[in-house]
């Protein structure tokens, strides 16, 4: 009983610890991430001529493209 | 804080007190003998929160702000691979979040704060089985990166390029179907959590919730698609991440160690520590999360694959899976905390133990109670404003996995079921407004669903064991497909259908045909029979015509090497969603097309 309590008390205190780290790292990149999305997206319609994100530059989508 | 209510009883009589700020029901029975009473309490309404104004405004802004970004991105929607895989554009750190927000949704905190509920610390086998097999696909690439290789959009599709349309379109309904009953108690989690947290008394509030949740969630996935289920599981990920960790230092700062401790030993005894010991989980159950949550959760679920297809590379794919792990961990070990200090908070609260615990100290049988144990924990313990962020960011957790699902279950509809069937005449357009139409249907399917079905069961093994019905067969159809050369679409088929089999583990078919046999035997069985099928049909019934996917087991380190975030690559990734489910190359990867042999 003592030592799965003390494994879980561990256990808890590393996960949150990682969490915390894991976090500031995924939002910082993640942060970058959203707008490097964004930029290959408008890339790939470009590329494809299926028409840019921006509203007033995109001619109506063919069918099937 | 808590309020604390007069209790009366009357045998075989419903009572209710009501004070200045609740109500409360509770019900006395006499047992069959007459020789003593059992307590059944229907519900617990209003219990004093410290939710306010201040709460609801910040609340209302995440969704405001929610539904904006839905509006916003939907610019970046042009076709099917937009819509589904984001263009397959997502990089390292965002395909983590992305990942980690849509699976640490609320069901997942609802679900793992009942378990942590109702098995103590042992509960928490769940998380460390999770994380580590996380961590060897992420080592390995067991399944997924073949997956991501082929540039499949969903796991049906690659049903069909490795054994023909009839088992994509068998593989894409048990998928979906399976995967819709496995999302039909979120609404109604969801709602649970809401009015609890908040305090909502109102009867009818549950169902106003869920009306009120389902119809934000549809508007912004049905516009936005993947892009804004990225965006959102983002900000998910980032509201919640940090109001989880404050929420559990708060929680333990509050009970303390010890504390928790007493009340999982008076509660559950040593099954309570011990996730081996046979009063509590025992080790079939061990071996059915291992399958479940260890395999066929991670390299199985659609809508985790999915992430995967999503990935710019395959280096992105090792690295998701292998940083998800953490996340995998957390996902269930943080809930179950506070679970567990739900339950010790109650415990030594004498107006709440006499709701949640019977006389003689043993829980509620009632699944719709436990699940509001947590959130009527943290309504007590956190601060004004602090409960709004936690309902914010809680709200953002709901509506990811629900996003995330919804856009999931619609896009096989139409990706692998309307598109086969047309034979291969839909357009990318036309598939696009299938699967928006899909999603509607769904989400009216999830509110009658949600005010009908009685879960009298665990939420998690209810979840367990819809999603076996897809994943028992599955698993062995994508191991064999991937991994054995043999494998036919006889087998595949047989496999597939023997999903049904986990039918029999939900508590209400177990009752209508008198089974006395638990879920996890049930789940186990099913997934034997299914590999047992697949072998011996593959074996007995050869494919005259075999199909084979070029080289997409084989492990090339030198190929996931040379793919890289690097900007330049990017350029080169081509966009493959077809409209037909045909062969398509994923020139990043720069790996060969694959090649009937």
């Amino acid at each position: 009983m003592n030592a799965w309590s003390e494994f879980w008390k561990g256990l808890i205190i590393v996960s949150l610890v990682c969490f915390a780290l894991l976090s500031v790292f995924v939002m910082i990149g993640g942060f970058r991430d959203v707008f490097a999305m964004f930029r290959r997206i408008d890339r790939q319609h470009e590329q494809s001529g299926r028409g840019a994100s921006k509203p007033e530059q995109a001619p109506p989508s063919e069918p099937g493209a | 804080m808590a309020e604390r209510f007069p209790v009366e009883r009357e045998a075989g009589s419903l009572r209710s007190r009501t004070s200045g700020r609740g109500r409360l029901l509770w019900c006395v029975e006499s047992d069959a003998h007459g020789t003593g009473q059992r307590l059944q309490y229907r519900t617990t309404n209003r219990i004093a929160t410290n939710f306010t104004y201040l709460d609801w405004l910040i609340v209302a802004v995440y969704l405001a702000g929610t539904v904006a970004i839905g509006l916003y991105v939907n610019r970046y929607i042009s076709g099917m691979s937009d819509y589904v895989v984001a263009g397959r554009s997502l990089r390292s750190s965002l395909a983590i979040a992305t990942m980690i927000g849509s699976e640490l949704g609320l069901v997942t905190v609802m679900y793992s704060a009942q378990m942590g509920l109702t098995g103590g610390f042992s509960a928490m086998h769940i998380g460390i089985i999770a994380a580590i097999s996380s961590l060897i696909i992420g080592l390995t690439g067991f399944i997924v990166v073949p997956l991501r290789r082929l540039g499949v959009i969903t796991i049906p599709e690659y049903y069909g390029k490795r054994f023909g349309p009839k088992v994509r379109v068998v593989g894409a309904v048990m998928l979906a179907g399976s995967g819709i009953l496995n999302m039909g108690m979120f609404l109604k989690a969801g709602a649970l959590f809401v009015t609890a947290l908040t305090g909502l008394s109102d009867p009818t509030a549950v169902n106003w919730v869920m009306t009120g949740l389902i119809v934000i969630v549809l508007v912004y996935t049905v516009l936005g698609g993947m892009v804004s289920v990225v965006i959102t599981d983002y900000l998910q990920f980032a509201l919640l991440s940090v109001g989880m960790l404050l929420t559990c230092y708060l929680a333990w700062d509050k009970l303390g160690w010890l504390q928790l401790e007493q009340a999982v030993a008076e509660v559950h005894g040593d099954a309570g520590m011990d996730p081996f010991h046979a009063d509590g989980f025992g080790l079939s159950y061990v071996m059915w999360m291992v399958f479940t949550v260890g395999i066929c959760s991670n390299a199985v679920w659609q809508t985790t694959v999915m992430r995967a297809c999503a990935a710019d590379s395959v280096a992105t794919v090792r690295r998701l899976y292998a940083w998800s792990s953490i996340g995998f961990l957390i996902r269930s070990l943080i809930p179950q905390f506070l679970g567990i200090c739900a339950m010790a908070y109650i415990w030594n609260d004498d107006s709440l133990r006499s709701t949640f615990f019977t006389p003689d100290g043993a829980l509620v049988d009632d699944a719709d109670l436990q699940l509001q144990a947590m959130p009527i924990f943290l309504s007590h313990i956190l601060p004004a404003g602090m409960i709004g962020l936690i309902g914010a960011a809680m709200l953002a957790a709901f509506m990811s996995t629900h996003d995330s699902y919804l856009l999931c279950w619609a896009s096989v509809i139409a990706y692998d079921v309307a598109v086969p069937l047309s034979g291969g005449r839909l357009s990318d357009r036309a598939c696009l407004w299938i699967a928006r139409g899909v999603m509607v249907v769904i989400g009216v399917f999830l509110l009658v669903w949600g005010l009908w079905y009685p879960l009298g069961q665990n939420l998690w093994d209810y979840m367990a064991i819809t999603g076996a019905i897809y994943f028992s067969g599955a698993f062995a159809v994508l191991l064999g497909g991937i991994y054995w050369p043999r494998a036919s679409r006889t087998g595949a088929m047989l496999a597939l259908l023997s999903g049904f089999g986990a039918l029999m583990g939900l508590t209400p078919v177990r009752d209508a045909l008198g089974m006395d046999v638990s879920s996890e035997i049930v789940g186990l069985s099913v997934a034997g029979l299914s590999l047992v099928l697949m072998v011996g049909g593959s074996l007995l019934f050869p494919d005259k015509e075999p199909i084979l996917l070029a080289d997409a087991a084989t492990d090339d380190a030198a190929t996931d090497d040379a793919a890289t975030d690097d900007a330049t690559t990017d350029d080169a990734t081509t966009d493959d969603a077809t409209t037909d489910g045909a062969a398509t190359v994923d020139t990043e990867n720069t790996e060969p097309p694959e090649t009937p042999v």
